[in-house]
Formats: C-alpha cells, structure tokens, sequence
C-alpha cells in the first residue's frame, strides 16, 4: 500500500510501519513524561534558555538520542551482513543504501558534532572563567537550528524514504533521477540548516575565548580542552561554507534543474572538491576537542601537570593547518596523476608528526604520576592505543600505490571507526563520567562505569578489527551481501557480535544513568575528584550564577596550586559591568520557520517553502526591534573589574 | 578603545562594541569561503556552455560601470554615516545612511534590470552549467546587497526611534563591516566575471 505524498508517495512496508509506531509511542512517552514528571513549564523554561549550561545539556540530550538511532541503523546494517547470501527483514538494495547513509551522516553530523559542541557549552566557560558565552541567544539559535536539520534527516525515512547516496552524497548518483530525489533534498536541507547552526557555534566560541576570558586568563593558561575547543571552532569555520556551497549548488541542481554536478556538461568531481575540503577537516573538527579533554583527565588523574603543554597546543595548531591541506587523499584514485597524489600523500603522512608528539606527550604525563582509574581516566587510556591503531591505518591508507587497493574497501570503515568511535565517542564517555557532577551535582557510578568501559572497549575491537580483514580479503564498502565462496562469513558474523557487545554496553550507560540518578550523592563537593583546573573552583552542580566576581588567574593550573599554598583563589573586588540577555523563544521560532521552508524545498511545494522563508525574516526583524527590551546590565559601573582585556 | 571614547560620553555608559565586531569579522571569513567556492564552480564551469552563450557573447562592461560606481560610492557614503554618528550628529547619520540604503536599492535595480535582459534573450540557469555559475555567483551577491539594503532600513527605523544609544553604535558598527565586505566581493566579480569575461580571457 502506499499513500502519495506531494511529490512523493510513502510505501506501507513492515519497516515503515514500526518506523510510525516506534514514533507514536515515543512521542507519547514523551508527552506523558513531561506531564506528569517534567511538567509542561520547566519545558518551556528550558526551550527559552540562553544559559550554556542548559543548552550543553540539552546538545548532550539530543546528540545521544541520535546516538541511539544511528546504533539502531548500525545494528540492521551488521544483521543484513552477519551471513552470507542474507536477507535480514527489509535491508537490502535500496533500504540498505538508506541505512548505511542515515547511519554515516547521523552520525557525524548529529551525534559526534552535538555531543562535542555540548561538552564544549559545558565546560568552555567553566575553563575559563566567562560569565556566558559572547552571544547566548546565538548559541541558543545554534542549538535548535541543529535539532531542526537532524530532525529532518530523521524524519525522512517516514516520508518516502531517507536519502542513499551515502554520507559523503557523491554526484551524480545524488541528482535527482540516479537516487531518491526527497532523500537527497532531505539531505541537503538537514545539513544546510543544521550547518547555519554550526558556523554560528564557531564563531560564537572564538569569540568567547578571545574576550570573555577572566582576568589573568592569558592564552597560554588555558586548560587544553578550551585549547582544543578553539582550535576545533576555527576549523568549523573555514570548513562549514565549503559544504554550505557545495550544498547550495546540490540543491540548485536537485529542485532548480541546473546542470552544476550532472555528468553530461556538469562537474561531478567539483562535489567532491567541495566536500572534502569540508570533511577532511571535519575529521579533526571531531577529535581536536577530546584530544583537549584527554589531556586534561590524564593530567588530573595522574596527579602531574601536563606535559609539554606547549608542544601539546602547536601540535594542535599544526594538525589544523595541515588539516586543510590533505582533501585530495580521500581522492587519490579518481586519477589526478601521480603528482597531485604524491603532494597530498606527504601532507597527510605530515599530520602523523604532530599527532604522535600529542601520543607520546600523553604517555609522559602519566609516568611517574600518581595515577587513579575511575572511568574517565579508563576510556582515556583504552584510546590511546586504540587510536594509535587508526592512525597507524591511517598512515597506510596515505600511502598511494596501497590505496589503490584499500579504497572503497571494508579496510577504510574500519579505519575510521577506530579514528572516530575511539577518538570521538570514547572521548564524549570520558567527558560525560568527567564532568557529570557540574552538570547535576552527583557522580556516575563507578562499578557500572568500568563494566560500560570493558564491554565498550572488547565490543569495539571485536566489532572494527575484523574490518581491516574483510577489506584486505576483497569486501568493498556499501555493498549488502556477499557469497559464501568469498570467505567473509567468519570475519563479519565476530563484527555482528561486536556490534551487539556495544550496544549492551551503551545501554548499561544508560542504566547507569537512571541508577546513578536513584542512588548517588546529590550536590557532592564542587572538587570530587582533587581536580587542578578553573571548572572545579566551582560548586556542583555549577550554580545558574557561576561568578558573582570573575576570579583571577595568576598561573595555569590556579586551583591546584591555590591548593598547595593553602590559600584560597583570588577573585576581583567587584563585580565587572556586563550585559545579560533574558531567555527567548524567538529561536525555537526561528528553528520552526527553518524547518517549514526546508520542508517546502525538500518536496518543492513552494507554497511552503515561501511562507517559512518570510517567516524567517519576519522573526529576524522581531528580534531586531526588541533587542533593547531584551537586555539588562548587571555589576558596578566602572572600568577596573572589566577592563582586563585592554 | 579610542573609537568608542567619544560615543560613551554620548550614553554615559562604559562598553565596546568589539565583541560584536569580532563576531562579525569571524563570520565574514566564513562567507569568504562561500564566495571562493562560488568563483570556483563559476570558472571551473565558464566553458561548459553548451547550446547557450558563452562569456564574452554575453557578458559587457559598459552597462555595468555605473552599478558598480554606485555600489562603490556606497561604502563611501556609509563611512560618512558612521563618522557622523562617532560625532553625535543623529541628522548627519540618518541622511547618509539613507543615501547608502537608496544606492543599495539602486545598484539592485540594475542587477534585476540585467537579468531580465538576459532571460528575455533565453539565457537561464537551466540553459547551461556556466549560466547557472554565473547566476548563482552574481545572484548570491545580489541576496546580500538586498538583505544589507533591508537591514539599512531597519537601521534607519532603530536611529530614528531612540536616537543614538550603544545598541545603535554597535548595530551600525558590525554592519559597516558588513557592507564593505559585500563591496569587496563586488569588485572581484566586477574583475574576474565582467571585465575578464567580457574580453573572452577564460
């Protein structure tokens, strides 16, 4: 059975059936939670909020609700490839490449980016010292922008199907008439208006770092997650308009019949141009903030200050440089000559200098350290050398003459799943088990922490190192089966197990969520853990008014050593004039109308698309006339307490 | 800050506007590598022509020259806007502002007014992967003079209504980073798209 749609029609299968249903209970769930659990105005509260703590929490919220989804996805796609010659329910051909591509770009783009720019809304201001971020209703606007376009990506799969070109959506296969048209619009208007979101983020923390720092807060004082953080928001924003282009012009080509990427007269490799331009520094926009954050939990787990602070802040700055310069790797076989190649291959083996500088800087902050295991500390060690593993593959896939053999390869996804799961999701663990108490003032429980790590870590490996296997055996990426003769049955059958290991595992993290919310300490100390940095100064959880007086910072670890004199940290003598901006709903308006015009692009019903559009300028102008009765100023009048900055 | 010394004194209020400077250099650096990208598809695209014209077939300097002036003379008549306004002089302001914001309009009227040529000679996007460059990139140009022009009469509305206070300076203050940054990309196109274009040199 299926039901026209616009330009679309849903088909009544038994996937999209459970897809409905699976809706319907949630959102009945959830209807019934904040009824009688939440109640409807801490709702509201929270949707208005400019405050970077609720909003990180709501990132964090968001992204692993993703995070379950792409898992789900994950799991279908490693049921349909557990045997050979397989059908699992729906998932082959056309429903696979729907999964495998919903699963690739949830995953970058709404579980890893949200749960990092969370843990980053968290902390950042806490590292630091800042009041709020520069823009709080920007950041706000980020936040819902971001929910809108990973709700569009979400929804597509009820609506006539998800997009199925992949995640790196390559032309011409992604124009309409070679794939799902909807899909691939869903695609580009998901990604377009979450990566306004993204681009706002970027500069929204650059500028809180370059001025809201507290007094004494110089750059090289910084704790290195806020170092990384910042290095990170720079790259998202020389990187995010590259896609946002390479988008428009996707959609020029989707809804506008233009010929940009088309095969006949078109360019399709300019797609690819752009996209990796975008997304090869996506992959250290990814990893530079937990690479941040690593070495600030190994520092204070192992009771030394870090070491070789500066080298670990150029070894940042360096793999950002090069960062953009290595885009034609992920391209080496579309046949630009071994010139072009040889130059990129270099750059990219280049970036293993600074990244083994951040390794072996890890290494010798631990030795001779008092070292202490909870489970921050253990996901920061187990990704040491797991990610030792995906660079050391990552090497090899640089490598030209090899490439040739690995691309498109099963070797690849397990490449970057040990870069990205180890790197990325490891690091977001260790950041939730670090700073849980600052969000609600109590730890995660310990034991349930290490079985979460254990299962995490056994069920990765199990699940991502028979990849490299596969591939070198002759498994090409995004295909849905394979024969019996190709003996890949052993390898892929020990992955479905290890997928399944780490599902379990994530939802023991869930369980120890709830249980650790039953049974734990509320409002412990504002330093469980003897920790050596700003954030911990604070009470937990951190008070909605963080600095009454912004403290001032004479060296880089200012609480360890304020610990170790026995003295108290200083703070300002009064407080500093600043401006406080009152909570809005213009932007869960403005992510409403967004979502409308997106909707009127995606099925090219310009009756509303053109109606959100204006809605969005309409809501742009609101805010514009009523920005003055929005604000209010806060301290004392005068120069001394924020001048700091010069 | 010597440039915000004066305008306290106005308000009687200590501030700076340079969060949102920066802020608004921050996100002019990202639209640059928008626009980069769009010159790229544009050049990368100025050969595939196909059944329709190609650059110096339809591209000619003459009738662009005096858009061109306009919109240059406008980042001319906006800095005296913001001197006028870092003297107090509200009146000063909102007459040269109003100037910009109407050479905004005008320079648009003449973009609408070249389309519609070209579109009445069967020149369209759908026509060819240079046409749809060359519209993308000219036409993306052509949004934000419109939105910088619409944001001007909001400006306009802002000083008229509560005369100078620190919102006002500020707003004025990232909006002038803005405006000549939407010029700067117009002399690029100007160069690139028109004046090479027009002599066949790609």
């Amino acid at each position: 059975m299926s039901i026209p749609f616009f330009n679309t029609e849903i088909k009544l299968v038994s996937d999209v059936i459970f897809g409905y249903i699976s809706v319907l209970l949630l959102g009945a769930g959830a209807l019934w939670f904040v009824t009688y659990k939440l109640k409807w105005n801490v709702l509201w509260e929270w949707m208005r909020t400019t405050d970077h703590m609720k909003i990180g929490i709501m990132y964090l919220l968001a992204g692993f609700a993703f995070f379950l989804r792409g898992g789900l996805d994950a799991l279908f796609v490693r049921m349909q490839l557990a045997f050979p010659n397989w059908d699992f329910w729906v998932f082959q051909g056309e429903k696979y490449n729907q999964m495998m591509t919903t699963h690739g770009t949830t995953m970058i783009f709404f579980v890893a980016m949200p749960l990092l720019i969370g843990l980053m809304n968290v902390a950042v201001p806490l590292q630091i010292g800042a009041r709020d971020l520069a823009f709080p209703f920007v950041n706000s606007l980020s936040f819902w922008l971001f929910l809108t376009g990973g709700a569009l990506v979400n929804i597509s799969y009820l609506l006539g199907g998800s997009p199925e070109a992949g995640w790196t959506s390559y032309t011409p296969l992604a124009v309409g008439g070679y794939s799902n048209n909807t899909g691939n619009n869903f695609y580009a208007l998901g990604l377009q208006v979450s990566g306004i979101g993204t681009i706002l983020t970027a500069v929204n923390f650059i500028v809180t770092i370059v001025k809201k720092r507290a007094p004494g807060m110089t750059y090289f004082r910084m704790p290195l997650f806020t170092w990384g953080s910042f290095i990170t928001v720079i790259l998202i924003l020389f990187a995010f308009p590259a896609l946002a282009a390479g988008i428009l012009l996707l959609m020029f080509d989707n809804i506008f019949a233009t010929g940009f990427f088309t095969g006949e007269s078109g360019a399709p490799l300019l797609w690819q141009h752009f996209f990796w331009i975008f997304a090869h520094p996506e992959v250290y926009i990814i990893v530079l903030p937990v690479f941040g954050l690593f070495s600030d939990i190994i520092s204070h787990f192992s009771k030394k200050p870090v070491f070789g602070y500066y080298s670990m802040v150029i070894a940042l700055i360096l793999i950002a440089f090069l960062g953009f310069m290595v885009w034609v790797h992920h391209m080496f076989t579309v046949g630009y000559g071994p010139t072009v190649n040889a130059i990129f291959a270099i750059s990219t083996m280049l970036i293993a200098v600074p990244t083994g500088i951040k390794i072996f800087n890890w290494l010798f902050t631990m030795r001779g350290g008092r070292l202490r295991f909870p489970t921050a500390m253990l996901f920061s060690i187990g990704f040491i050398p797991t990610f030792v593993m995906g660079g050391v593959t990552g090497v090899m896939v640089a490598m030209v003459a090899a490439d040739y053999q690995y691309h498109d390869s099963y070797f690849v996804v397990g490449h970057f799943h040990y870069v990205m799961v180890g790197g990325t999701i490891m690091g977001v663990f260790a950041g939730i088990y670090y700073w849980m108490p600052k969000m609600f003032g109590f730890l995660l429980n310990e034991t349930l922490g290490k079985i979460h790590f254990w299962t995490f870590l056994i069920g990765f490996h199990l699940t991502f190192f028979p990849m490299h296997f596969m591939g070198l055996n002759g498994m090409p990426r995004r295909v849905y089966s394979y024969l019996p003769e190709d003996g890949l049955f052993g390898l892929n059958f020990i992955s479905t197990i290890g997928a399944f290991i780490m599902g379990g595992s994530v939802l023991l993290f869930l369980l120890n969520l709830m249980y650790s919310y039953k049974t734990q300490e509320r409002r412990i100390s504002g330093d469980p853990w003897q920790g050596r940095t700003l954030e911990w100064t604070l009470p937990s959880p951190a008070p909605s008014e963080r600095w009454e007086r912004l403290p001032i910072i004479k060296n880089r670890e200012p609480l360890w050593k304020a610990k170790q004199a026995g003295e108290n940290l200083m703070y300002a003598e009064k407080e500093e004039k600043h401006m406080e901006e009152h909570s809005s709903v213009i932007p869960v308006l403005l992510a409403g109308a967004f979502f409308t015009a997106s909707f009127g692009f995606i099925f090219e019903v310009f009756w509303i698309a053109v109606p959100g559009i204006i809605g969005i300028f309409a809501l742009l102008a609101y805010r514009s006339v009523t920005f003055d009765k929005n604000i209010e100023w806060s301290g004392e009048n005068g120069q001394e307490g924020g001048n700091h900055h010069g | 800050m010597a440039d915000s010394a004066g305008i306290s004194s106005i308000n009687g209020r200590p501030w700076s506007e340079a969060d949102d400077r920066l802020g608004m250099w921050l996100f002019i650096g990202a639209e640059t590598v928008v626009f980069l990208c769009l010159f790229a598809t544009y050049l990368a695209l100025s050969s595939s022509t196909l059944e329709g014209p190609g650059p110096s077939e339809i591209l000619e300097l003459p009738p662009i020259l005096l858009p061109s002036a306009l919109l240059l003379l406008s980042s001319w008549t906006f800095h005296v806007a913001e001197k006028g306004l870092e003297a107090g002089q509200l009146k000063k302001t909102i007459i040269w502002l109003g100037i910009t914001m109407v050479l905004g309009f005008a320079f648009l009227g003449f973009e609408i007014h070249e389309f519609t040529l070209y579109a009445a000679e069967g020149a369209v996007l759908t026509e060819s992967p240079f046409l749809a460059g060359f519209f993308v990139l000219v036409g993306t140009h052509g949004a934000h003079v419109l939105f910088g022009s619409v944001w001007m009469a909001f400006l306009l509305g802002h000083l008229a209504s509560k005369k100078i206070v620190w919102t006002n300076w500020k707003r004025i203050r990232a909006f002038g980073l803005y405006w000549h940054f939407v010029d700067v990309v117009w002399v690029f196109i100007f160069t690139i798209v028109y004046v090479l274009g027009s002599q066949g040199m790609y």
